[in-house]
């Protein structure tokens, strides 16, 4: 299993040193080079000034990771409740989905230049772009997940003499929840996706605005660099909410299994 | 019965009038907020205004034709080479052990981070453009080409 592991990404990198470093064919001379990329990752006095040594790469990614934070969770506290209401309530799905479905399928990204024009500061713009994304996600997955709850929870419920608070509280938010926690582990691959398109636009710190000032200085190493950075926090943070959901709906994988 | 008859019954379900009245309080809140200098953007009287003239230019519609092909060219793309790397990982199991680490390295990192290394590789913008689309979309369809094999029934 690991050699496998070891040899893809040994495949990887030789294809990278050879086409880029090597022979340099085509536009692959145009890219940052491997050993150039490496020895400056772990090097303490860097040529563009951002190494895994250097304070100012951790700048860069604290002040992402706290956007990133900031919009997920305000995308979980505003769409999650919206979206179980949406599927609990009819009225209110009848009333709010269809301006939830016209607003939706605009990207992230076109909302920037109205973001700009219209959130006051820098950060409010760039946090209110990567929680859009985040916000429909979490939205529609809690809706979709109260759908998807089967009608004998609600006449057992019934039964039981709940009243509409009781179901809700008991029958509707953890049916929903392992629905909710797809949504969530969607909403933060969104929300590290926007939040690039945020930074490089509208940021003047952060990992998405580190990647396009390479560019634009010609550090090629920090592009990489950059890069590597927000795969790894957007990896971490996917797995960081499948361990937790896994955690709370764990009697989900029981019921399932029993009923195998 | 006669609404019905003449195909229009939906006029008759309350759920279009409260879908209707949705829309319309959207639309009212944001001339409200720009009513009360909230938004420095346009307002939707002044958007709908502007639709005439932005429609008779020739960029507008051009912009719509550019946009599309890129998006189609890229997700074609995206699916022909998903498609044709996913079934090739879902046969070989040797192949799959070696491309996928490489593949969970490189799918977290967003799409528009690819941006600078696109132009510097890409000889024009279309090419750029139309490679940023490409990554948007790779991963999700490799993702679902191996989520359904591994579903096939291995009996």
């Amino acid at each position: 299993m690991l050699g496998f592991a070891a040899l893809g990404c040994g495949l990887f990198f030789a294809a990278w040193f050879l086409l880029v470093d090597v022979l340099g064919l085509w536009r692959f001379r145009f890219l940052p080079s491997l050993t150039v990329v490496i020895t400056q990752l772990f090097s303490s006095h860097p040529r563009y000034g951002i190494s895994l040594l250097t304070p100012d790469l951790y700048e860069h990614a604290w002040i992402s990771i706290l956007r990133v934070y900031v919009a997920f969770l305000s995308a979980v506290l505003i769409g999650g409740p919206i979206g179980i209401l949406l599927g609990w309530s009819r009225l209110l799905r009848n009333v709010l989905f269809p301006v939830v479905e016209m607003l939706r399928p605009i990207p992230p990204l076109a909302w920037v230049p109205l973001a700009v024009l219209t959130l006051s500061g820098t950060e409010l713009p760039v946090i209110f772009v990567t929680m859009l994304a985040a916000l429909f996600a979490t939205l529609l997955n809690a809706y979709l997940g109260v759908r998807s709850i089967e009608e004998v929870y609600f006449r057992a419920a019934a039964c039981l003499g709940y009243g509409r608070w009781q179901v809700l509280w008991r029958v509707v938010v953890p049916g929903a929840l392992p629905t909710i926690f797809t949504g969530l582990e969607i909403a933060m691959g969104v929300a590290w996706f926007s939040l690039v398109g945020g930074e490089l636009i509208a940021g003047k710190s952060g990992l998405g605005y580190l990647i396009f000032d390479g560019y634009t200085q010609i550090a090629l190493p920090n592009i990489v660099i950059g890069m590597i950075v927000l795969g790894v926090l957007g990896y971490g943070s996917s797995t960081m909410i499948r361990l937790i959901g896994g955690r709370l709906t764990s009697w989900q994988g029981r019921r399932m299994s029993a009923a195998l | 019965m006669r609404v019905r008859a003449w195909g229009l019954a939906w006029l008759a379900n309350p759920a279009f009038w409260q879908g209707l009245a949705g829309i319309a309080g959207f639309f009212a809140v944001w001339a409200l907020a720009h009513r009360i200098g909230w938004l420095v953007v346009p307002g939707p009287a002044e958007v709908a205004a502007g639709l005439p003239r932005l429609v008779s230019e020739p960029t507008y519609w051009l912009s719509w034709l550019g946009s599309g092909q890129r998006v189609l060219a890229g997700f074609a793309i995206a699916a022909v080479l998903a498609l044709a790397l996913g079934l090739a990982m879902g046969v070989s199991r040797k192949l799959r052990l070696t491309a996928f680490p490489v593949l969970e390295f490189l799918r977290p990192i967003p799409p528009l981070a690819w941006l600078p290394l696109s132009i510097l590789f890409w000889p024009t913008s279309e090419t750029t453009m139309t490679f940023l689309t490409f990554m948007g979309a790779f991963f999700p369809i490799l993702i679902s080409v191996l989520a359904g094999i591994d579903r096939v029934d291995s009996r």
